[in-house]
This record gives C-alpha cells, sequence and structure tokens, in this order.
C-alpha cells in the first residue's frame, strides 16, 4: 500500500510539472475543429440564354435525390436567378416547360459539382433544336487591381459579334452559345459594345470593380441587340500578403512571462512536486493517527 | 422529342406519368432582364463598430491598411478592432475582414473571446448613418501563420461575407508573435439602413 501510495505520489509530481510546463506554451484559445466543423458551401445560379426557347420551370435537386432544393417557376429568356447559396456536392438541374408537372420528364438536365468557395452559372444555351445545359466557372483568382470579364452571345439573330470594352477588342468573333473564358481587364467604369456583322449594335456602361468577376450576356432586345451586365463575385482589390499578427502575448504566460519557457515549466513543476508531496505527507499522517 | 440532356446521365425525378405540356420553339422572342439582380446594388456604408452579443465582445471599428509589403497592419489599440478598408466593406457582396487583437501585453485584448465563437451565433455590424449588416457564424478555425488560407480568406464571393481574425496557437517569446490565426468565417443575415 505504502509503495502503491509512494508511485501515485512520484507520477502526481511528474504529471503536475508537465502540465505546469506545458502551460507555459499551450494555446490559449481553443478553436477545436470537431467542435466547429463547417458546412463549406459554394454558390449557384441558373440562366435562361436560349433565344428561342420558351420560358422554364427550373429545378435543383441533390444529387439522386428526388425533392428539389430550389424551385424557379417560368424563368424567361434572358432570366438569370440570384446566386444560390449550396454546400459542397453533387447536384443536379433538371429544366421542365413551364407549368409542369415535376413527375414529367424534364427536357434538359446536367450535374454541377460544388467546391467550396467556388460559384458556378447553370445555363441553357444555344438555339431551341439543340438547347445545352452549360456549366459555367464563376470564380477567379485575379492579379491586384485587375477584374475579369466574360462576354456570352445570346442572341439568335446576330450570330457572329465583335466586341469591345473601354474601346478594346475583347472579344473579335465571338459566336453563339460558345462559353469563353473571363479576360483579366482594367478595373474601371467603361463602354461595352456588341456589334453584328449587319451594323446592328448595342452598347452599354459597366463599371469594373477591382477584383470582381462580371459577366456580359447579348441578348435579342425589344428593338435588336441588348446587353445585360452582370456581377459574378467581388473580392478586395489588393489581397493582402500573409497572415495577421493579432497578439502581444499578455495571455499567453503572465507573470512568467520574462522568462523562458522552460525554465518557468521547471520552477512550476519543483513547486508542484513540493505541494503534492505536502499533501501527501498530511494525508499520511492522517491515516497514521489512532 | 430529341435527347438533350447533356453531361453524364443521372437519375432525375420525372418517369413520364405526367402529361406532357406543349412545348416547342419560339421565334422572335425578346428576352425579359427585369427580374434580373441588378449590378448596381445601393453602395453599403463604412462600417464603424462590431459586437458578438454571445461572446460580449464589442469594440468600435479603425481602418486598417497594408504595408509596403502589402502585409496587413494590425490594429494600433489591442483594445479596438479594425476593418480592412483597401477590401470589401462588410454587406458588400465579397469577403469583408476584421482584426482585432487576442491579447495586449499584459492582459486580455478585444478578440481575447473570439475562438469561443459557435456557428449559428450573430455579428453585428455597425454602419455609418446608423445601419447594421448582421452575419451568422460559418465556422471556426485555427490555421498555422506559415500556412495562411489567403484564398479561403479573400478569394472571390458572390454574397456578403465576412471574416474575423485574431491570434493563437503558442506565443513564440522570441519572435514576440503568436503561431496562428483564428479565423471566423460569417455569412450575412440580413441589412437595415
Amino acid at each position: 500500500m505504502l509503495l502503491v501510495a509512494r508511485f501515485v505520489r512520484r507520477l502526481t509530481g511528474i504529471g503536475t510539472a508537465l502540465l505546469l510546463a506545458t502551460a507555459a506554451l499551450v494555446p490559449v484559445v481553443f478553436a477545436t475543429s470537431a467542435a466547429s466543423a463547417r458546412a463549406a458551401v459554394g454558390h449557384v445560379r441558373l440562366a435562361h440564354l436560349s433565344p428561342d426557347t420558351p420560358a422554364v420551370d427550373v429545378y435543383l435537386y441533390p444529387f439522386g435525390g428526388s425533392t428539389p432544393k430550389l424551385v424557379l417557376k417560368a424563368v424567361p429568356y434572358g432570366g438569370v436567378s440570384p446566386y444560390e447559396r449550396l454546400a459542397v456536392g453533387q447536384y443536379t438541374v433538371a429544366m421542365r416547360p413551364a407549368g409542369a408537372a415535376a413527375t414529367t420528364p424534364p427536357v434538359l438536365s446536367a450535374n454541377v459539382r460544388v467546391a467550396t468557395g467556388r460559384a458556378y452559372t447553370v445555363a441553357g444555351m444555344g438555339p431551341y433544336k439543340s438547347i445545352r445545359l452549360q456549366v459555367l466557372r464563376d470564380s477567379l483568382a485575379l492579379p491586384a487591381g485587375k477584374a475579369g470579364l466574360r462576354v456570352i452571345a445570346a442572341s439568335l439573330k446576330e450570330r457572329v459579334l465583335k466586341v469591345t470594352a473601354g474601346g478594346e477588342t475583347i472579344e473579335p468573333s465571338l459566336r453563339f452559345a460558345e462559353t469563353p473564358e473571363y479576360r483579366q481587364w482594367p478595373a474601371t467604369s467603361q463602354k461595352v459594345t456588341a456589334d453584328a456583322s449587319d451594323g446592328k449594335s448595342a452598347t452599354a456602361d459597366v463599371s469594373l470593380a477591382p477584383g470582381s468577376t462580371n459577366t456580359v450576356v447579348v441578348l435579342d432586345g425589344k428593338s435588336g441587340l441588348q446587353l445585360l451586365a452582370l456581377r459574378d463575385a467581388a473580392a478586395p482589390g489588393v489581397t493582402p500578403v500573409g497572415a495577421v499578427d493579432t497578439g502581444l502575448g499578455g495571455l499567453a504566460a503572465d507573470s512568467t512571462a520574462a522568462i523562458p519557457a522552460v525554465a518557468a515549466g521547471v520552477i512550476a513543476g519543483v513547486i508542484a512536486g513540493v505541494m503534492v508531496g505536502g499533501v501527501l505527507l498530511i494525508r499520511r499522517r492522517r491515516a497514521a493517527a489512532p | 422529342m430529341s435527347e438533350r440532356t447533356s453531361g453524364i446521365s443521372t437519375p432525375v425525378p420525372g418517369s413520364g406519368d405526367g402529361q406532357a405540356v406543349e412545348w416547342g420553339p419560339v421565334p422572335d422572342q425578346v428576352a425579359i432582364t427585369s427580374g434580373v439582380a441588378g449590378r448596381d446594388s445601393d453602395p453599403v456604408a463604412e462600417p464603424v463598430s462590431v459586437e458578438i452579443p454571445a461572446l460580449g465582445v464589442r469594440s468600435r471599428l479603425d481602418r486598417l491598411k497594408l504595408d509596403a509589403a502589402r502585409v496587413l497592419i494590425p490594429p494600433a489599440d489591442p483594445a479596438v478592432a479594425g476593418w480592412f478598408s483597401g477590401g470589401v466593406r462588410p454587406g458588400e457582396p465579397g469577403p469583408a475582414v476584421i482584426a482585432g487583437h487576442l491579447d495586449s501585453r499584459t492582459g486580455p485584448g478585444v478578440f481575447a473571446r473570439l475562438g469561443q465563437a459557435r456557428p449559428g451565433q450573430v455579428v453585428v455590424i455597425g454602419l455609418a448613418g446608423g445601419g447594421t449588416a448582421r452575419f451568422r457564424v460559418d465556422a471556426v478555425r485555427t490555421y498555422p501563420k506559415n500556412a495562411f488560407p489567403t484564398a479561403e480568406v479573400y478569394g472571390p464571393a458572390p454574397d456578403p461575407q465576412l471574416r474575423l481574425i485574431t491570434c493563437g496557437g503558442a506565443f513564440n517569446q522570441a519572435r514576440g508573435h503568436y503561431t496562428d490565426n483564428v479565423i471566423v468565417f460569417a455569412s450575412e443575415l440580413s441589412q437595415s439602413g
């Protein structure tokens, strides 16, 4: 019994010393990933960009699921929804004729895999007879001071367009239903102009914020071409480098802050050992007392 | 009706029991864009205060700038938080960033309790002119400073987002800095003018 007691005392002394030694270094702020598990999210918006396709009901299902997360009714040609926040994963977008029951087969469907922090546009594009759902990526890392600009041709009447922005040609020969990449462009306010081969043209003032991605869609409007300017995503114009030093150490090691950590630990351990020894001594005396 | 599915063939609800609707091409359609979210949302006023009621955290907001190496200069006062004024305003689309000290040389700083934030808690940003933008905490994560998640913190987002940053990890006595950053990620709940 005595041997065990001695063993336990020794262990406790060492254990306490170790605990106090690490206390000088231990994190003050505990942010456990288990307790704060996050639903990683991305964003998806839906668009109807097929000039001769009638209005559609758009359904967004988790892949393999039968209950839609989102239903947009009667989306007309030219319709673009706001971005929807979605947990990362696979989804299926389905389009049905406007007013059709959800049990009818869709006229169009496609998968989209949503990744953390990314944004996508799922757009019905092309003419009715060969309409396709395209999944466009809307996120882009940009150099400081630049914006991303992308032009989509969605006019049936003018199938080839020359597009300029701020006087510079951004797309010399953009074809109907192509899915071009973003171009890195100066982040200023500028006129975007789409010119067709027959002389028809349309123009819009678009302000491009630094760090932002933007899409301009060329549509068939009431009297010729019409430009729709969309804001895709925004970011700081200049991205800071590295981490942030927001701590001065006051909570790290209290009064032992001036003493090297190891020494502090040893001192603490000795004190702890003496304290523990003292407590056990008292106990033994008590036990020995009749 | 010709096959119109693009991409991988995938199970989609709709087995054909329902009545098919009249469906065919419509020539000369004019685009309807009136329902599309406008680009020029009302500009958001500058943020002037931050509060996390669940944690008892409250501070005015100073403006934070970048130094010549484009590193974010932390707030001058350990008791006052700041927002990265060269970036996005809280409530505008994109990631707004607010930083505050974990501690001073002698005791707790304005964000001493930031690491105790939990998903679901509300962060209230007071705006110049009296409005507010409210955010909901999505996640609280710790990263070593030498592996700072720049893309996750500052990368583009279509909706208003907020990142609150302070220090954590071990305090390196020799360098006078903590080893980690603790970052709270939050997304917008609502705005009121």
